[in-house]
């Protein structure tokens, strides 16, 4: 909301504060101003000058070459508008001035004539929203004079940021009263008189939904006569950020800024029989004032005529009944509607405006009928004409006796300091609350009501409703500042749970330790992701007002991210095929008809390119799918023996796809999916160059290798070592044939086993591999003797020989 | 045959020794004078050897006299060995010296944690040695946590101030949305593990709204401080400590301001970090920035939550994590941060 400093200060005459005084205490009292503009400012430059001499164009017969008078010297001026004439006061912009709309003057011919500066317009100068030829200033102003004195332009507009529980400030009379209390300052009282003549009115007007219009009034202006505003009533209107329309309008607008509460002119002579709010009827149409038309519902409030909807209730007017040239006799609305209704009509048809704003906030019923009275006088001033006797009305103003208590000691324990009886009187009647005697206790139950005081808001303060809602304002008023700043002495309690490590920063440090740089992208992904994933439709989790179709959904994975910012940066840096890429984050799913989708904290993992950071001693070999799996293995590290099994799914390389799960007391866990990124997958993501191998891991998993570490002992005997080397189809899996051996060796003291080469090859049989091993023997309680790592030995060769057809080499 | 070791065989076999050794250069040449003398055959060892062959009464004192001699003529050979084998050692030790100023070969590629992330483990830890406990909720959150317990009532414009994006529900008569704001978790705590509560809980959010400045998703901080006796004296201590913990001892200003879910609520200011309040672009020449939002629990919500505002009172804020990690290291544009461009990125290890 834009408010006007002068036209507070017209309010409140009493503030005599700065600009920047009133600036910062609005500022420290919640009222957050979020600019200063001068509407002077926008004059800067442009002087009033004398016209001299008029003469035709030598080449243009639209245009005039004059001469004019800035105080100080002539200036050659080539104007084209019409009513240009000798002896004119007119605004004169010198070459370097800026005007309004941004342009900067400077001097150039026009047509062949050198023209230095230019003879503005209002609209020109934004001081009026539409204007014919020059502006003619009052002929006795003194060339020179700076435009902005001549015409009295002198103001500090402020925008304020206003928080939506103050609907009071949304006007200037609120924000009168508003800086009335912060500078404690009498009350500003708007009290409006009209002058009535003429027979009475021989409208009706009804509510017949007395529920969402509790009170409808109007009143009936015959004889006016439409046209533009005085310029001084533009002018403060488009400083005001409102374009000017017509008198009649103009005055509804001007009212609705200074008491904040919105107004409606229908021109009578559209009107047809009673006018009645009422809900519409399904499928009712109205055509509104901004060209739209719009199929009411049932739930929709509107005024009607004998003939249908002439208004959509609190929302805008209709344009079958809009004032215009031919207007002459005025009914000038102001009603009270319920917030609620008026926010959903608003809503469900996109709309938002300057009155819904007001009336979803809640308006000042108390002041209905001055502002009836108010703009009913000014439109008279504006258009002239005459207001009917009588007001017209229906139904009445609900009735408030609320009153609330403030127990100061309360005030005291939750501000954090004493709190006296007379301040809290006196910050809140600054702000027209009243303190009361009452005899009321509704909640006798609760302690400490004897000795409160009980208040009863202002009508324009619909906000305060309970006892915290006055605390705050008696620490608003007396300022946030005096508050004094302590920390809590509240000892924390006896600790009850285990102190636990936290997972996710474990593994993050983990990978970054391991050379992975975290990214973190939005958490969305489109439809398209979740076809090249392969996930079924029917699990994600959809946005229904998406930003775009890339946003559409939740996102079921980390991977499609991470692919992006591997394209993004391939983009960035063509030469960096180096990456090492992680992000931890939720990922969603619909896996059943519950409340809420699955969220699942999960880590995605991207390697690819060279296995070393390039230096001049690397050999410049790039990672292939054991790096990965080692980064994987060691996350996974304490989790005991994982089992990868091959996994096809569509993203990855059907020759490097596996699913790795770990097997707890509790039954398998699955850590997740790893491999090679699919050559499709990689083309569909726009990624060139080399393999991408890419990882995507359950926190739920790897977060119980975050655990705190058993101690077993050490031996203190020494240990066996002994190698083995043996042929074996290449169908066995690595795993299973380590598994064999850790099983055989357990009834032997084998403390550990390692492969230490796998070769293929010369000397080994088609479809055969050689492993190496290297076993490590080692009892707990006394040196092993040979010939018990020996019958070990032949123990694990035999069992090698059974379970995999391994044959021992030589 | 031995020789006698007679005096004057000891002082000529000395004088032979002497001769050798000062004409014996370099260490093989000593280590030839060592064995023609001290050798199986060398002529100290048949001088001591002819010891045997004396009459017994002269044995002890020709012994002690060959043993004299040759125990002073062998140190003082051995040491010019020793000497020399000590320099041949140094020398080779010398030899081909390393260019330690080649390169170092690097342990693996560099990583590191978003800039985000770091900002946010700062804070757990600040805000950890306050005792705050870490709680968590879930990013898709139902109305009535996201709003209503939160004292948005429904139908009211204060929900205009947070764009939300809403969830399609599989089930009737839910109304599901993508969190606005870390605060639902302020009422799923509490109503788990009810009064008194101590909690922080870092996390994700959501605003249907993007442009420079606005992010559809971001990262917040949610506070919440809810025991007997809890002030808002209580609030500004706990927020200038983090100021102070977090940028350095700065002032930070308490201004009225509003959110639904406290009473009364306020918004922080800390002194700019970049112009230490002299004024400049980024405060917009007020030599303030806004930091955070914060306020005393409302009553309602604590009621939603089915605590006794009578009894307990609290506190609760929340910070733009993004906000503060733009503060913390000075980027002067939020979308660095969803860019995921790994050369604003790699500033951050």
């Amino acid at each position: 909301m834009k408010a006007s400093l002068e036209w507070i200060r017209e309010l409140l005459p009493e503030l005599k504060a700065s600009p920047a005084a009133v600036e910062r205490r609005l500022n420290q009292s919640g009222v957050e101003v979020a600019s200063v503009e001068r509407p002077q400012d926008a004059l800067a430059g442009v002087v009033v000058a004398e016209v001299r001499a008029v003469r035709p164009h030598p080449d243009a017969d639209r245009l005039r070459v004059t001469e004019v008078y800035d105080g100080e010297r002539v200036h050659q001026v080539v104007c084209g508008a019409p009513n240009v004439a000798e002896g004119q006061k007119v605004p004169f912009a010198p070459v370097g001035t800026e005007l309004p709309g941004g342009l900067r003057l400077e001097a150039r011919a026009i047509r062949g004539v050198e023209s230095s500066g230019m003879l503005c317009s209002a609209d020109e100068l934004n001081l009026a929203n539409e204007s014919e030829g020059l502006l003619v200033l009052k002929p006795r102003l003194k060339a020179g004079k700076p435009l902005a004195e001549a015409l009295k332009v002198k103001d500090t507009v402020l925008e304020l940021d206003l928080t939506p529980n103050r609907a009071d400030l949304l006007s200037h009379i609120g924000l009168a009263r508003e800086l009335a209390a912060l500078f404690d300052l009498p009350l500003p009282v708007r009290k409006a008189k009209v002058r009535e003549g003429g027979p009475p009115a021989e409208v009706t007007v009804l509510s017949a939904d007395r529920k969402r219009c509790p009170l409808y009034a109007a009143r009936l202006i015959r004889g006016v006569r439409l046209g533009p505003s005085p310029l001084h009533v533009q002018q403060r209107l488009l400083a005001l950020g409102q374009r000017p329309v017509s008198n009649v309008v103009d005055a509804t607008n001007l009212v609705l800024l200074e008491l904040g509460h919105p107004l409606h002119a229908f021109d009578l002579n559209k009107l047809k029989g009673e006018v009645r709010a009422r809900s519409a009827r399904g499928g009712e149409e109205i055509r509104l004032l901004d060209g739209s038309t719009k199929t009411l519902t049932d739930e929709d409030l509107v005024i009607a005529d004998g003939r249908g909807p002439i208004a959509l209730a609190g929302v805008m007017g209709g344009a079958d009944s809009e004032v215009d040239g031919s207007t002459r006799d005025i009914l000038l609305e102001s009603a009270l509607f319920d917030p609620r209704s008026v926010r959903r009509s608003a809503r469900r048809h996109g709309l938002h405006t300057e009155a819904s704003h007001r009336f979803e906030r809640g308006v000042d019923g108390a002041q209905i009928r001055t502002a009836l009275n108010a703009c009913a006088a000014l439109i008279v001033e504006l258009a002239g004409g005459e207001v009917a006797k009588g007001v017209l009305q229906d139904g009445e103003l609900p009735t408030s006796d609320l009153v609330v208590p403030l127990r100061p000691p309360r005030a005291g324990m939750l501000l954090g300091q004493r709190v006296e009886r007379s301040e809290i009187r006196k910050n809140l009647s600054r702000l027209g609350l009243k303190a009361v005697a009452t005899n009321r206790v509704p909640e006798t139950k609760l302690r400490g009501f004897e000795d409160a005081v009980w208040f009863r808001p202002p009508s324009w303060r619909t906000d305060l409703n309970r006892e915290v809602d006055l605390i705050e304002e008696v620490a608003r008023v007396g300022g946030y500042d005096r508050i004094p700043t302590r920390m809590p002495d509240v000892a924390p309690p006896v600790r009850t749970r285990r102190f636990a490590p936290r997972a996710d920063l474990a593994v993050k440090r983990e990978l970054a330790g391991m050379g992975f740089q975290e990214t973190l992208s939005l958490g969305f992904c489109s439809g398209v992701d979740a076809e090249r994933f392969g996930v079924d439709p029917k699990t994600l989790v959809e946005l229904q007002n998406p930003l775009g179709e890339e946003t559409r959904y939740l996102r079921f994975s980390i991977l499609p991210a991470l692919l992006q910012v591997a394209r993004f940066n391939q983009d960035q840096l063509p030469s960096r095929v180096d990456l090492r890429l992680f992000e931890m984050g939720r990922t969603f799913a619909w896996r059943g008809p519950t409340e809420q989708p699955d969220e699942h904290l999960r880590v995605g993992l991207l390697m690819r390119g060279r296995r070393h950071p390039p230096s001049w001693g690397s050999d410049g070999a790039r990672v292939d799918a054991f790096d990965l799996k080692g980064v994987v293995d060691r996350l996974s590290a304490s989790l005991g023996p994982a089992s990868v099994e091959p996994f096809e799914c569509p993203h990855l390389h059907p020759r490097a796809s596996a699913r790795i799960t770990v097997a707890r007391d509790s039954g398998a866990v699955e850590l997740g999916l790893f491999g090679q990124l699919h050559p499709d997958t990689m083309a569909a993501y726009g990624l060139e160059g080399p393999e991408i191998f890419v990882a995507d891991l359950a926190m739920d998993g790897l977060a119980r290798a975050v655990h705190r570490p058993a101690f077993r002992g050490v031996s203190p005997h020494p240990p066996a070592q002994r190698d083995l080397s043996f042929v074996v189809r290449k169908d066995q899996p690595a795993a299973s044939i380590l598994a064999t051996i850790r099983k055989t060796g357990r009834s032997f003291d084998l403390e550990a086993v390692s492969l230490f080469d796998v070769y293929e090859g010369a000397n080994v049989p088609e479809g055969h591999r050689s492993l190496a091993v290297a076993l490590t023997y080692r009892a707990p309680d006394r040196t092993l003797k040979a010939d018990e790592v020996e019958t070990a030995q032949a123990e694990v060769v035999r069992a090698l020989e059974r379970v995999h057809g391994a044959r021992l080499r030589g | 045959m031995s020789d006698a070791p007679t005096p004057e065989a000891l002082s000529r076999a000395e004088a032979e020794f002497v001769a050798a050794e000062g004409q014996a250069q370099g260490l093989e040449e000593l280590l030839e004078v060592r064995s023609r003398f001290f050798g199986p055959k060398g002529r100290i060892t048949q001088l001591a050897r002819g010891v045997r062959e004396l009459d017994p009464a002269d044995r002890r004192q020709a012994g002690q006299n060959v043993n004299r001699l040759k125990r002073e003529l062998e140190t003082r050979l051995d040491h010019r060995i020793r000497a020399l084998e000590e320099e041949a050692r140094q020398a080779e030790l010398r030899k081909d010296p390393l260019d330690l100023t080649l390169p170092g070969r690097p342990p693996t590629y560099r990583g590191g944690l978003h800039p985000t992330t770091r900002a946010i483990e700062e804070m757990i830890e600040i805000f950890g040695h306050m005792g705050f406990d870490i709680a968590t909720g879930p990013e898709v959150e139902t109305d009535w946590y996201n709003f209503e317990a939160l004292n948005f009532p429904p139908d009211h414009p204060a929900r205009d101030m947070q764009d939300t994006f809403f969830v399609a529900p599989r089930q009737p008569n839910t109304r599901l949305v993508l969190r606005t704001h870390t605060s639902p978790v302020q009422v799923r705590t509490m109503l788990a593990e009810g009064a008194p509560c101590r909690i922080i809980s870092p996390g994700r959010v959501f605003r249907c709204d993007s442009d420079a400045t606005h992010s559809p998703s971001f990262f917040q901080i949610e506070g919440l401080w809810v025991d007997e006796g809890i002030s808002m004296a209580h609030l500004k201590g706990v927020l200038q400590s983090f100021i102070n913990a977090m940028f350095g001892e700065r002032p930070a200003r308490f201004r009225p301001s509003f959110f639904p879910f406290v009473e009364p609520g306020v918004e922080v200011d800390m002194q700019c970090v970049f112009c230490d309040g002299a004024g400049c672009r980024v405060c917009k020449r007020t030599g303030w920035l806004e930091i955070l939002g914060a306020g005393m629990v409302h009553p309602a919500v604590l009621e939603s939550a089915q605590i006794d505002p009578e009894k307990y009172t609290g506190f609760a804020f929340g910070l733009g994590a993004d906000r503060v990690a733009m503060l913390a290291y000075q980027v002067d544009d939020l979308g660095h941060f969803f860019r995921s461009d790994l050369r604003v990125l790699e500033q951050f290890r």
